[in-house]
């Protein structure tokens, strides 16, 4: 097992150098992982959001140095990066795109995690990019479309029916026993060998390496008759060359190609998409109004629309409780905070915050549907969020509109026309 | 807290409003209006009378507004269709105060070039649309059409009027139409059959969506509506204070500007309540709210009154305070606040003579 010190990076002068010596990190890892003796971390790569820039917003170097990390500057935009008070250059931070600056990283798996919490945590200004499930559906496609089909992909499928179980009658349910988010983004520990004494539920984890054209031919059927493959969380794009780039829901990327160029360009394109993605939807959303007219005729006209979630089957109203009753809990893993206002038996009204990004989002809730509607200057992120975390935990059939536009249309929109 | 407040004009406008919502066909909601091409052209927006209706009113002593203000105006067809929505939560005779404002709709309607300065074209076509609960309807058309009548006889013009219905049934929450054919445009009035389902219900679910406006001062409401909307508008602006908090680096301070935040929980609608009296009143209250509840949960902060700025000023000089403030603002809890409280008469604040 290589040491921590083998894990981070050298001082060198430029750009140039760095991309250099990422290039040919990924090259011998790439030979390690051929003859399957990786003994070295490979490079990872964190997707941040920063919020939309506006007058209250810090830029994204601000908003990394205010969470604690030392920037130096190689250029306009690359960065090495390390915490206040370590000498040694844990990673790099690219500003790729003008709200999503990367952060790329040699050290292992936990470590880099655990770095990447703690920045989120320090920084009101910074949370993950999410990458739901209808995202990628899209980038499926893309690879459908742009590998052969003889070549291999990997997809990995999770849903788990978190607020489903049958607990003998009790309801003595308490979302603080849950583990901490931090917990769950750590790689998990196979739990087979300990007692696991929590209630049974549904829970599906599933991850598929296949042939591009045989999972092109059977996914739409296992999609048809089992709704948890609809909830995909990881996917590998495809290299040139051999390997990918497997992409997580929560962000992260790592490297298994044998060129750090292409998975700089594959990140970049990602990027791209999220960002059209969530900047059509934050125009489609952000409900405001404003005044027209003189002072004689002054009238206000409102503008936004809402998110809209409709579940492919209600809720039973012992899931619908339980989800209420744990969904605004201070560890609750989506993260939000509001005092319910019980509308009917199973129906719910919120005024409450995002926790990760601290804006504004108004949630209405009953067994058939979820209903957001985000006040002007909310982030676009939190939907994706909340998506991707309702069809993890709550349905996996989920289907989401933006104002009368399928979810999913708005990810195709964004993709480039070449590939629809 | 189950059955949909009909007559509550608050209620009553949120409900408009979904109907012209960017939302997919299908249920919880059917965005009817907007289906039928409608959009929102305004919210309350005054309709100054045509200069020579004016003369015409006062010389016959017809007892109309100047300047009648519906509470929604919605436009289709780039602006040349017009549809008009006043909200009451019951009928109203030809004796009603509310007949002012009605003679006054119905003129002004006749044509909206002018009072909404549009370009010199042809007539722009508007239809008056009173939305009340059902059964109230048929009386109310009936006050319309004597109103009509009195208005023509001193050669006034008059604007098509059509009477809504809002009416609760088992399966949902439908408008409905009771006015004969030929007023309302052929596709809606085709639409409209014998009632269409705006918002469906589910055991367990109600009519109620969410207020997209939480609230208005000048709006006459019963007690346990009013109290409903205060409550949406404290947890609003409960929500504006975390989302500044939340964002504060430490060591700093969190400051929070009582009229931004009032703007923001209304979507920047209290600028435009009426009674500048209102928004003092209210902004007292939401001092003596936040101010209260910072020094109740957190009583190692010292939160401070700025004056000019109408602003609280907490500072933050560690991390434990920013936590501190953040668990004192979620434990705030409006409802408890508000319980018996009337925002419109609340206590004087701190200082008399603060705001």
């Amino acid at each position: 097992m290589a040491s921590i010190t083998e894990t981070y990076l050298p001082r060198l002068s430029s750009r140039q150098a760095y991309l250099d010596y990422l290039d040919g990190y990924a090259v011998d890892r790439a030979d390690e992982l051929r003859v399957t003796k990786l003994k070295k971390a490979l490079v990872k790569t964190y997707l941040f959001e920063t919020v939309a820039q506006d007058h209250q917003a810090p830029d994204a170097v601000t908003a990394f140095q205010d969470a604690g990390i030392i920037l130096d500057r190689v250029d306009d935009s690359l960065f090495t990066a390390r915490p206040a008070g370590e000498q040694d250059i844990w990673g790099l931070v690219e500003l790729l795109e003008r709200r999503h600056p990367v952060l790329y990283t040699l050290l292992d798996s936990q470590s880099a995690q655990r770095w990447r919490q703690n920045i989120i945590h320090a920084s009101p200004w910074l949370d993950r990019v999410w990458l739901s499930a209808p995202i990628f559906t899209g980038l499926w496609e893309y690879v459908r479309r742009t590998c052969s089909p003889r070549r291999f992909s990997r997809l990995a499928f999770e849903y788990e029916a978190r607020f489903e179980w049958d607990d003998g009658g009790e309801s003595a349910f308490s979302f603080e026993q849950e583990p901490e988010e931090l917990d769950e983004e750590i790689e998990p520990v196979d739990p087979s060998d300990e007692l696991d004494q929590r209630p049974e539920r549904r829970s599906s984890r599933c991850t598929v390496v296949e042939r591009i054209g045989e999972i092109e031919a059977r996914l739409g059927r296992l999609q048809d008759v089992y709704r948890p493959f609809h909830s995909i969380t990881q996917l590998r794009i495809p290299a040139p060359s051999r390997g990918g780039h497997d992409f997580y829901f929560d962000g992260r990327v790592t490297n298994k190609s044998d060129s750090f160029l292409d998975h700089r360009q594959q990140v970049a394109f990602v990027l791209r998409l999220y960002r059209d993605t969530t900047e059509s939807a934050e125009q489609t959303l952000w409900m405001s109004a404003e005044r027209t007219g003189d002072e004689a005729t002054e009238a206000y006209r409102l503008h936004g629309a809402p998110v809209l979630m409709r579940f492919s089957e209600p809720l039973s109203e012992s899931v619908f409780q339980r989800w209420m009753s744990a969904m605004f809990a201070r560890r609750s893993r989506f993260r939000l905070w509001g005092n319910p206002i019980s509308v009917g038996p199973s129906h719910v009204h919120v005024y409450g915050v995002d926790r990760h990004l601290w804006q504004p989002i108004y949630l209405e809730f009953t067994r058939r549907h979820a209903l957001a509607v985000l006040p002007k200057g909310t982030c676009g992120n939190t939907v994706h969020r909340l998506v991707t975390n309702v069809q993890r935990f709550v349905d996996a059939g989920v289907k989401s509109w933006i104002g009368e536009t399928e979810y999913a249309s708005v990810i195709n929109r964004s993709l480039p026309t070449t590939t629809r | 807290m189950t059955a949909a407040p009909l007559r509550d004009p608050i209620y009553q406008l949120n409900f408009v409003l979904w109907m012209l919502e960017d939302l997919p066909g299908g249920p919880p909601t059917r965005p009817f209006l907007r289906d039928l091409g409608y959009t929102l052209f305004s919210l309350g927006g005054s309709l100054p009378m045509q200069p020579e209706y004016r003369l015409r009113v006062a010389e016959a002593g017809v007892g109309a507004g100047q300047a009648p203000a519906p509470d929604v105006l919605a436009a289709r067809r780039e602006s040349t269709e017009f549809l008009i929505i006043e909200c009451k939560g019951g009928s109203f005779g030809v004796a009603s105060s509310n007949s002012h404002q009605a003679r006054a709709l119905l003129v002004v309607s006749a044509d909206l070039r002018g009072p909404l300065g549009l370009p010199p074209r042809p007539v722009v076509n508007a239809i008056l649309s009173y939305l009340l609960p059902e059964p109230e309807p048929p009386e109310l058309q009936e006050t319309l059409e004597e109103l009509t009548r009195e208005l023509r006889s001193v050669g006034l013009p008059v604007a098509p009027f059509s009477v809504l219905g809002l009416e609760e049934r088992p399966d949902g929450l439908y408008l409905t139409d009771r006015h004969p054919f030929g007023t309302l445009p052929a596709d809606v009035e085709s639409a409209l059959g014998d009632g269409v389902r705006i918002h469906e219900i589910m055991e367990g679910d109600t009519g109620r969506r969410l207020y997209l406006i939480p609230w208005d001062p000048s709006v006459s409401q019963a007690p346990e509506e009013r109290e409903f909307c205060q409550r949406i508008l404290f947890e609003r602006i409960l929500a504006e204070a975390l989302s500044r908090a939340g964002r504060a680096l430490v060591p700093g301070e969190v400051r929070l500007p009582l009229d931004d935040l009032l703007d923001k929980a209304t979507s920047n609608l209290a600028r435009y309540w009426r009674a500048r009296e209102d928004v003092k009143q209210v902004i007292r209250a939401i001092r003596r709210f936040l101010q209260g509840a910072i020094e109740k949960n957190a009583p190692g902060l010292t939160p401070t009154w700025d004056r000019g700025e109408r602003t609280l000023r907490i500072p933050l000089a560690q991390a434990g305070e920013h936590a501190a403030l953040l668990r004192a603002l979620e434990e705030a809890g409006p409802a408890d606040w508000l319980s018996g409280r009337d925002l419109l008469q609340a206590e004087l604040p701190y200082d008399e003579g603060d705001l």
